[in-house]
């Protein structure tokens, strides 16, 4: 019965010599920092996933600006992962990182533990700025990060199908029938619980008058224009305009839903349009979608902010040098090139009217319109905690385990307790 | 009919023990070896002090003091520990923990069955026994996470698994089905790990035994239960053992797969996300040590009640005792 005998088979000998093989070559990947320039004096961390071409960048400014050399570290592409690397230099206080490339709602947190270096506002934020772009490095009246890219939700819908655009929910639900017609669904977000869900809620609570954090840092989230914003996305579940799948979207799910043809309406950031006009079978929408500002309540919605900006941590020891390239890469031209580039919005007002910029990505028109009416996600130190307990709550909402006044109640109290001490 | 313990089976145990009878080397020498064998687990020890002891330690005396934005932690007692158990986080603390002994329990269940069973298969000679070895093993050789993404795509409303079973759940959308789709992958992935190490156990087993219990006419499923079974069981109880050990720290599956949507947080997700996400460190190092405590309790009495012989060694006393 038995065929081995005592002792590893030739089998099991290869097995070990595979996973040997397998230590040693993940034990030689440990590496320590990029070195390529040993004489830069600055290091700008920067994700992976910015779809631009940073290192060209940063090769003009060292061209120019040869007594300030920047040498470039990339970090994780996923957002979690970038900003655990931040954390543990800054907790570790090296100043091994001057320049941190970071989003949007790291700004209070990273601002209240001490973290960054104030920056100058009429420098970084001056009137060239968007103002909702410029909100988000802002904390506490001071502003600790340059703003760069930013961005905010929009609407897209199927323009071949409706001509009017919804500007309310009402509108919108009152166009689901024609989903059904067309044996579509009518409308998706993201709803899996990550960060993109406190962006829906974010969203869907400012569109109805709420607020999840008022300006003092206040949970405000039990009251009932938050209901009724919770109430549109817990409905759309009841009622069916909202498919089930979508509990489990994130951008790229409902981006792929839409593009196949199975929505009628989305919310998506403007990353979605550039990847559903591309010619080929992947998408089955080129030309037969546009996109509009959000509809909200009893009007207009409110969109909530992405986006990353530049920041300087308070640990580095090469602070003019670091603000110089600051502003180079927040400059006009330089943002211009990244837009052009990346087809995605950034915080330079006057690109909004660059003729041939807007003709090569139509998309950006409705999104600087949709960037007038905009809230930030719920600003507090403790932003983790506080989008943790969003996720929790709005999704057992979402998926029918608790009523919204359940929810709202439950996040107001979980809220309250995790900014007790901000 | 019952099968006698065979001799050879008597004789194993029988040497192990006769080497402890004979008369050992002298005094002079043991100490001499006992020094050496200090000398050579010194590194080791200094290692696992270094990875093991110091961080554990800095875990608990972290847990004692509490997390302000700004300034240095101030000592509270065991006040993060009562946010845990019955404070404000108890909710969350005790649902976490339910789910990870549920996920603990069926998956360590399934998986021993599975695991058995495919190494009964495994072990077995036939054509093409090579493929299917491989084959058994190739979830285990998959990092966790890549299998997390994988079955997060098959699991998808519109994905594989729906379109199989021509059903249209939403795997990510409700309680059950979420839990169901993380012990279902747990159990595809490290089943072959219990069948790896059941497999070694059984490559132990004399062939002899069988073809006398044979003779003696035995029916197979006889043979399983007086031969196979009593002489894998060390193997066994070694890969409950360190499936249950792994499964009570479950993190990366259920992270990548639910995020902890619909009631599926394991004790190791809210250490992570109090530690390095939200960055309370002492909150997550107060969960941290409950949870290294309840895994240490765990280990504990699993080896008191099932698992006495399990540092005997492989064919050692624990093999012939009934």
């Amino acid at each position: 019965m038995a065929t081995s005998g005592p002792g590893p088979g030739p089998w099991a000998r290869r097995l070990a010599l595979v996973v040997a093989g397998a230590v040693f070559a993940t034990s030689g990947c440990a590496g320590s920092l990029p070195g390529e320039d040993a004489d830069a004096v600055v290091t700008f961390a920067v994700t992976r996933a910015s779809g631009g071409d940073m290192g060209a960048i940063i090769g003009h400014f060292n061209e120019a600006n040869p007594d300030a050399r920047v040498r470039v570290v990339y970090l994780a592409a996923a957002a979690d992962a970038q900003r655990n690397a931040l954390v543990q230099d800054l907790q570790a206080r090296t100043g091994r990182y001057d320049v941190l490339y970071t989003d949007a709602v790291w700004t209070a947190e990273f601002a209240a533990r001490g973290w960054l270096e104030p920056l100058d506002r009429e420098r970084f934020a001056g009137p060239g700025i968007l103002p909702a772009a410029a909100a988000t490095g802002t904390y506490g009246g001071e502003l600790y990060a340059a703003p760069f890219a930013t961005g905010t939700g929009m609407l897209y819908y199927r323009s071949d199908l409706i001509d009017d655009p919804p500007t309310t929910w009402a509108e919108l639900i009152a166009a689901c029938p024609l989903a059904e017609e067309h044996g579509m669904d009518c409308y998706a977000g993201q709803f899996a619980r990550y960060e993109g869900l406190t962006v829906n809620a974010t969203e869907a609570i400012a569109s109805a008058g709420g607020r999840i954090i008022d300006e003092d840092g206040g949970v405000a989230v039990d009251s009932p224009e938050a209901r009724a914003g919770l109430g549109f996305l817990v409905d759309g579940f009841e009622q069916g305009y909202i498919p089930r799948a979508a509990l489990t979207y994130m951008e790229d799910e409902a981006r792929l839903a839409f593009q196949r043809g199975d929505l009628l309406f989305m919310r998506n950031w403007a990353f979605a349009w550039p990847a559903m006009e591309e010619p080929g079978p992947e998408s089955r929408v080129q030309g037969r979608f546009d996109a509009v500002p959000l509809p909200g309540h009893e009007g207009p919605g409110t969109g909530t902010l992405g986006g990353n900006n530049l920041a300087l941590s308070a640990y580095s020891g090469n602070k003019a040098e670091a603000l110089r390239f600051i502003e180079f890469v927040q400059s006009e031209a330089v943002q211009r090139r990244w837009m052009a580039e990346t087809n995605t919005p950034t915080s330079w007002q006057a690109n909004y009217e660059d003729e041939e910029l807007m003709a090569a990505a139509p998309h950006l028109v409705p999104q600087r319109r949709a960037l007038d009416a905009v809230q930030p996600r719920p600003v507090s130190p403790r932003y983790n905690d506080v989008t943790n307990a969003v996720q929790k709550h709005v999704h057992a909402a979402l998926s029918g385990e608790k009523t919204v006044d359940e929810a709202v109640a439950d996040l107001q109290e979980e809220l309250e307790w995790a900014v007790r001490d901000t | 009919m019952t099968v006698p313990p065979p001799d050879a089976l008597r004789a194993r145990p029988r040497t192990a023990s006769g080497t402890r009878g004979r008369t050992g080397p002298g005094r002079g020498e043991r100490a001499v070896e006992r020094r050496l064998a200090f000398w050579l687990l010194l590194p080791t020890l200094v290692a696992l002090g270094l990875i093991v002891a110091y961080p554990v330690t800095r875990a608990v005396v972290r847990s004692v003091f509490d997390d302000p934005i700004r300034g240095d932690p101030d000592f509270v007692g065991f006040a993060n520990y009562a946010e845990a158990l019955w404070g404000f986080e108890r909710v969350e603390f005790w649902n976490a923990f339910a789910n990870t002994v549920l996920f603990t329990v069926v998956t360590v269940t399934i998986e021993t069955l599975l695991g058995l069973a495919m190494a009964l298969v495994m072990h077995r000679a036939f054509r093409g026994r090579g493929i299917v070895r491989v084959a058994v093993l190739l979830p285990w050789a998959l990092p966790t996470a890549v299998s997390a993404v994988m079955w997060g795509w098959m699991l998808q409303p519109d994905g594989v698994v729906n379109a199989l079973l021509g059903t249209d759940i939403v795997w990510g959308g409700s309680e059950w089905p979420a839990k169901w789709s993380i012990i279902f992958a747990e159990v595809w992935k490290t089943s072959p790990f219990v069948a790896l190490l059941i497999l070694a156990g059984l490559q132990t087993i004399p062939p002899h035994l069988y073809e006398a219990a044979a003779i003696d006419g035995a029916s197979a499923w006889k043979r399983f239960t007086s031969i196979t079974l009593p002489l894998v069981k060390p193997a066994l109880v070694v890969a409950v053992l360190f499936r249950t050990l792994d499964a009570l720290r479950m993190y990366d599956l259920p992270q990548i797969l639910t995020g902890g949507a619909n009631n599926t947080d394991t004790l190791s997700m809210l250490v992570v996300q109090a530690a390095t996400s939200e960055l309370r460190q002492g909150y997550g190092g107060a969960l941290s040590t409950i949870t290294f405590l309840f895994v240490f309790l765990c280990a504990f009495l699993l080896i008191r009640t099932i698992g006495a012989n399990v540092f005997a060694g492989f064919g050692g006393e624990g093999g012939a005792r009934r």
